[in-house]
């Protein structure tokens, strides 16, 4: 088991280098000169070679990598030119909304997932199912950032019953904050669901065809036990591959969907950054997100290993 | 010929393709009858007709610079369909190529190419295609240039996993035996028996590629205008939500409709190319 | 006085995309407690099909008539929910895939434990206590360290034990055992075969033994029936039937099998052509197209079972004949 773990510890860190190295490089990729970029065409020579200096931009691009991740393994940020704050200071207060958000949704999307997955599973090729499969297509094609703005216009201006946007802070209290989050957990967890929905399903189906479960029906478990008791846990243990895979869609998607409401998170830090060619906090921030996507996809495979007793005694 | 006649009888029947090829043909008409006629031009504003209502001169009313909703609608399926049609291009050839060769030679290139393939996987698309675009610059071609990206090892994967499979079976060892090369067997052999996975994957990225656009027009990346496109048609929207809310709500259709047309024919070809898979569903 | 099992006219009938195919032909058969019967025959004719509709286990696509009465309670009518208190509990099925058939997330000991906990109510504690007591009745060494064991930590043929142990836990009244040996290696059949021997003899169960293999039936069954194309062909006491095999269907099963001794020179016997679709049966006799004493009658109506002895009975238009009178 601890060579499982141990071999897991090391692709995980592999990765997490892998994709430093990738952000990097996208962002080398870059025409034109980001001093030039940030300070723009009409600034002095003075101030752009100042600049460059200051951003390492004289140094090649091998050098400036290792001295930018020796620095992060190390806590040290840099600064971020359009707020000229360090950048684990933006993104300080920025995950504290973002990750609720998103767990949030992961959870709404779970819910509502394993119930209609399993229901339509259930219901086989009868009405329940057909149901269930139209709807998920439904939540699959629509985009999330136009069915956020759907529930804003049906939840906030028809009904009034949520602000059409923004976040008021954990500061003013619990409740308030939350509710600020609920009409975006839900854009964003529509798609999660309609997918997991789906794949739950077939998992089930799946399973429902091995031979161990005609064992069970043979010893005079009825449906509903031999589903619960035997099925579920065996089907559920693609459902959470799937699920660690799709939640860097989730992440993705705050991108959009907190610019819609208007909520100052991750993911709009990164678009702004963006629009703002503020490529230090893009590097960062970007960077950060693909730590979380590896490191939920790294807890789901532990997880796996513990949900399915063959991992436990082989090594992968 | 027969086998293709059962093929189309089939696919007749099958309530998933027929529905989705129903909703993309409409789709692709839309897109073509657009390039020669829109009730209006898409991009002429009108100052008198701000914001109107559907009516028998506007369909689906007007928008807050004057411009008919219902010929931005239909023009902006030509900026879907084109990102959509050449972005899965450029993924599928680059990455089908990746997958062949990689099946074909084993060995460390096909290390690698899973490797960065799955790690690609793990990165979220759309993050790098915003970051791409990002850095080279908003517009259609660099959206396209992004989403194309992050198609190759989606194909590249699919490729190499259907391709490996087709390596082990008999009438491909026979050709190597008879000393053909990995080249002409990778073109004559693998190719063919993998084409109906490549296709169905296809739409899928299609279905895909058209979200990403929209996603990454909503956002400003995408096209610019004037260029019509439903995204941005969103975007303008949402300024005007609590005036005209209809106006957020139109192109969000036609999103959710091509989308689901492209995503039901993937469907209804995955089940007519494997039956066995059909059971599954 | 009620049989214990009485199959009366057992019709068993698929949906398929050609229509209706009947995978079961009017099969009848009575069992007593201590019986075992034996149901051999190919892949395909309706061996398996008849003991899930036994168990009430059909797939969705099949639907059963006829009678199968449970010491006069009929199961085929009988509601879903009675049905589950009778599997399991009075009869009970081992089947052929011990790799597959086990839960691979549960502890063996657990699944073993259930049907126990289920029909009996028996506590944890009382089951765990009698699982290790089955564990060592079917032959598993060190069974109090086994039941926390895994299915993939066991072999082959220590699942197949299992599955035993399992279906014998709440001592049913028959044991229906679909090819239980048939995915084991020859060396641990011969002992798994015994082994259910020996229990069926100590606990007064009655046997259906299903197989395609002539050997296992012949060593391990008192009686038997023929199955061919859903029907039954032949029937009757083990030893009479192998004393004298009256069908053609048989006589080709029998001939086809290598004996020791045989010679390497002779080639191997063969029934030409193969089993018809089950969605296309021809009328009259299944077994027509293939069969070296064909007569025109055969094409035409099913011969209904003749009886040559007081235990031994053959359903066909041609007994009596030999192989080499050919139509």
């Amino acid at each position: 088991m601890s060579v499982f773990l141990a071999k897991r510890l090391i692709i995980f860190f592999a990765t997490l280098l892998v994709a430093s190295l990738l952000v990097f490089l996208a962002l080398e990729v870059l025409p034109g000169d980001p001093a030039h970029v940030i300070l723009g065409m009409e600034a002095p020579e003075s101030a752009i070679i100042a600049l460059r200096k200051e951003l390492g931009l004289d140094h090649p691009a091998w050098q400036r990598y290792l001295v930018w991740i020796t620095d992060l393994a190390q806590g040290k940020f840099a600064n971020s030119y359009t707020y000229g704050v360090s950048i684990w200071e933006l993104v300080r207060e920025r995950l504290v909304i973002t990750v609720p958000l998103a767990m949030m949704s992961m959870v709404i999307a779970t819910a509502i997932a394993l119930g209609l997955g399993v229901y339509a599973a259930a219901n086989h090729n009868r009405g329940g199912d057909v149901g269930v499969m139209s709807i998920s297509q439904l939540g699959i094609a629509v985009p999330n950032f136009w069915l956020a703005l759907m529930l804003i216009l049906l939840f906030a201006v028809e009904l009034g019953w949520f602000k059409s946007g923004g976040f008021p802070g954990w500061e003013a209290g619990l409740w308030p904050a939350f509710k600020a989050l609920i009409l975006p957990s839900i854009a964003l967890a529509t798609v999660l669901a309609a997918i997991l929905a789906r794949f739950t399903r077939s998992s089930v189906l799946e399973v429902m065809r091995e031979d161990f479960v005609r064992t069970a029906r043979a010893k005079g478990l009825s449906r509903r036990a031999t589903l619960w008791r035997h099925v579920m846990r065996n089907a559920l243990i693609p459902v959470i591959t799937i699920m660690g895979l799709q939640f860097a869609n989730l992440l993705a998607g705050t991108i959009v969907v907190e610019s819609v409401f208007a909520i100052p998170g991750i993911g709009r830090l990164v678009f702004q950054a963006i629009g703002n060619r503020d490529i230090v906090v893009v590097r960062d921030v970007v960077l950060l997100l693909a730590a979380i996507v590896i490191t939920v996809n790294f807890i789901v495979d532990m997880l796996y290993a513990v949900i399915d007793p063959r991992l436990k005694v082989h090594d992968l | 010929m027969s086998a293709a006649n059962g093929f189309w009888s089939r696919a007749r029947r099958h309530r998933s393709f027929v529905a989705g090829g129903a909703l993309t043909s409409l789709l692709i008409a839309t897109a073509l009858l657009s390039l020669i006629w829109t009730p209006y031009g898409p991009t002429k504003m009108s100052l008198r007709y701000r914001l109107k209502l559907p009516s028998p001169e506007h369909w689906l009313g007007t928008d807050q610079y004057g411009r008919d909703i219902l010929s931005i609608i239909m023009a902006g399926a030509q900026n879907s369909i084109s990102v959509g049609v050449v972005s899965v291009s450029i993924g599928l050839v680059i990455g089908v190529g990746m997958g062949l060769l990689a099946a074909a030679r084993r060995g460390w290139i096909e290390e690698v190419t899973m490797r960065a393939s799955d790690f690609a996987f793990a990165f979220p698309a759309i993050l790098l295609a915003i970051m791409l675009v990002a850095a080279i610059g908003p517009g259609s071609v660099n959206a396209i240039i992004a989403i194309g990206v992050f198609n190759i090892p989606i194909f590249a994967r699919l490729t190499r996993g259907a391709a490996a499979a087709v390596w082990t079976r008999e009438f491909v060892l026979a050709a190597r035996a008879a000393g053909k090369g990995l080249t002409r067997i990778s073109v004559e052999h693998v190719l063919p028996n993998i084409t109906a996975v490549i296709v169905v994957q296809g739409t899928v990225q299609f279905a895909i590629a058209i979200l990403a656009e929209a996603a990454l027009s909503y956002l400003g990346l995408g096209a610019q205008p004037p260029a019509p496109s439903w995204g941005r048609m969103l975007s303008e929207a949402q300024t005007m939500i609590y005036i005209n809310p209809m106006l957020a709500v139109y192109p969000g259709i036609a999103i959710a409709i091509s989308v689901l047309g492209l995503n039901l024919l993937g469907d209804g070809l995955r089940d007519l190319i494997d039956p066995r898979l059909a059971r599954q569903r | 006085m009620t049989a214990l099992l009485a199959v009366d006219n057992l019709e068993v009938a698929l949906d398929t995309a050609h229509g209706p195919a009947r995978a079961v032909r009017g099969v009848s058969f009575s069992l007593e407690r201590g019986d075992t019967l034996g149901i051999v025959g190919e892949s395909g004719c309706g061996k398996s099909m008849t003991a899930l509709a036994i168990m009430g286990l059909l797939p969705e696509a099949a639907r059963a008539r006829g009678t199968v009465s449970l010491e006069g309670r009929d199961l085929v009518t009988l509601d879903e929910d009675a049905l589950c208190g009778i599997r399991g509990n009075r009869i009970a099925m081992i089947f052929q895939e011990p790799m597959t058939s086990l839960n691979p997330v549960h502890p063996i000991g657990r699944q073993i434990a259930e049907p126990m906990r289920l029909h009996r109510g028996m506590s944890r504690a009382a089951a765990l206590a009698e699982t290790v007591r089955l564990l060592d009745r079917v032959g598993l060494p060190n069974p109090e360290s086994r039941v926390g064991n895994y299915p993939h930590q066991l072999s082959g043929g220590q699942r197949q034990r299992v599955m035993i142990a399992m279906a014998l836990s709440c001592t049913p009244d028959i044991l229906i055992a679909d090819e239980p040996t048939t995915a084991l290696d020859v060396t641990i059949q011969e002992q798994i075969l015994d082994l259910i021997h020996d229990l069926v003899d100590e606990l007064g169960m009655a046997l259906i033994l299903i197989s395609h293999d002539l050997g296992v039936i012949a060593q391990t069954v008192d009686r038997l029936l023929v199955m061919y194309g859903g029907a039954i062909i032949e029937q009757g006491s083990t030893q009479a039937v192998f004393d004298r095999l009256a069908h053609p269907y048989s006589q080709g099963l029998f001939a086809a099998v290598p004996k020791l001794g045989q010679g390497a020179t002779r080639r191997l016997a063969t029934i030409p052509g193969t089993v018809p679709d089950v969605s296309q049966m021809p009328p009259g006799c299944a077994f027509a197209e293939r069969c070296p004493r064909v007569l025109g009658i055969c094409r035409e109506k099913m011969p209904e079972m003749t009886v040559l002895r007081p235990d031994h009975a053959a359903a066909c238009f041609a007994l009596g004949q030999t192989g080499a009178d050919r139509r």
